[in-house]
């Protein structure tokens, strides 16, 4: 069951993070967070279906993490969340067309790496 | 007239402006902003649901009612934050500069797991904070944004 609820998190989240990406520059640059921000920024995202279609996928990740929170370990559940670091880098480079160099990938992998020895 | 929040320079503008002292410095404080906000959130929801007890369902209606517990409340409600702190910096950052840097919200939940929830960290798991730490700053050594739309 653990595992079900990871792989629907991975793909929910790299098409969330995808979507939100591609909606989020496409709406402008977000200058700060204050209340006023907050409410131009909430406006924006519902004119935006990139950004709401993300945000859907976002929260079927997030109901199957509140799952997997219930049986397991926050250490165990939330690193097992970011089995999607991988394929969010390399999607992101060829369709959102991000300069991906050495650093970034080797970060990723480090981060990925790191994050299977936090779940263990 | 209303102040704007948003703006949208062009696309070599943004690019070359992302690259001066006042653009990063902003962007690290929405990084802050999204790594305390994961934080808090994912520990206020953890404590809630271990006291909701097992949630596994296709049912709308057993997630509101875990909804109402304070802490699962809370902790969604940080998250909500954490979402709006993300989107924003989606809107500055690539989403691979984003990823790797607030991966540190991963080993300060596990810490914070270990000091406030008493989870236990096994060596594994120390040496894994300590490879997402290297991957943060390496990430940090990167250009945050190299591409405005796809």
């Amino acid at each position: 069951m653990k595992w079900i609820l990871v792989a629907i998190i991975a793909v929910s989240n790299t098409v969330g993070d995808l979507l939100n990406t591609a909606g989020m520059k496409r709406i402008g640059v977000v200058e700060d967070l204050g209340a006023g921000s907050f409410a131009q920024l909430c406006c924006a995202i519902v004119r935006s279906p990139m950004v709401l279609g993300g945000i859907a996928a976002l929260a079927v990740g997030f109901f199957a993490v509140m799952s997997l929170l219930s049986i397991a370990t926050v250490s165990f559940a939330i690193p097992a969340t970011a089995s999607s670091y991988l394929a969010e880098t390399v999607l992101a480079k060829y369709i959102l067309k991000e300069d991906v160099r050495w650093r970034r990938w080797a970060a990723t992998g480090l981060v990925v790496v790191g994050l299977l020895l936090l779940s263990s | 007239m209303l102040e704007s929040h948003i703006r949208k320079p062009s696309s070599r503008e943004l690019l070359d402006e992302s690259r001066s002292s006042p653009f990063a410095s902003k962007t690290h404080l929405l990084t802050a902003m999204a790594v305390l906000t994961n934080v808090t959130g994912n520990i206020c929801l953890s404590y809630g649901m271990q006291e909701v007890g097992r949630t596994v369902s296709v049912s709308p209606a057993d997630y509101v009612r875990a909804l109402l517990n304070p802490w699962v409340l809370a902790g969604s409600f940080t998250l909500a934050v954490w979402m709006m702190s993300e989107l924003a910096l989606l809107s500055r950052a690539d989403l691979t500069f984003v990823l790797p840097v607030t991966a540190s919200a991963y080993g300060l939940t596990a810490l914070a797991g270990h000091f406030v929830l008493g989870d236990q960290i096994s060596w594994q798991r120390w040496l894994g904070i300590a490879v997402i730490s290297i991957g943060v700053f390496l990430a940090e050594e990167t250009p945050s944004l190299t591409s405005v739309e796809p």
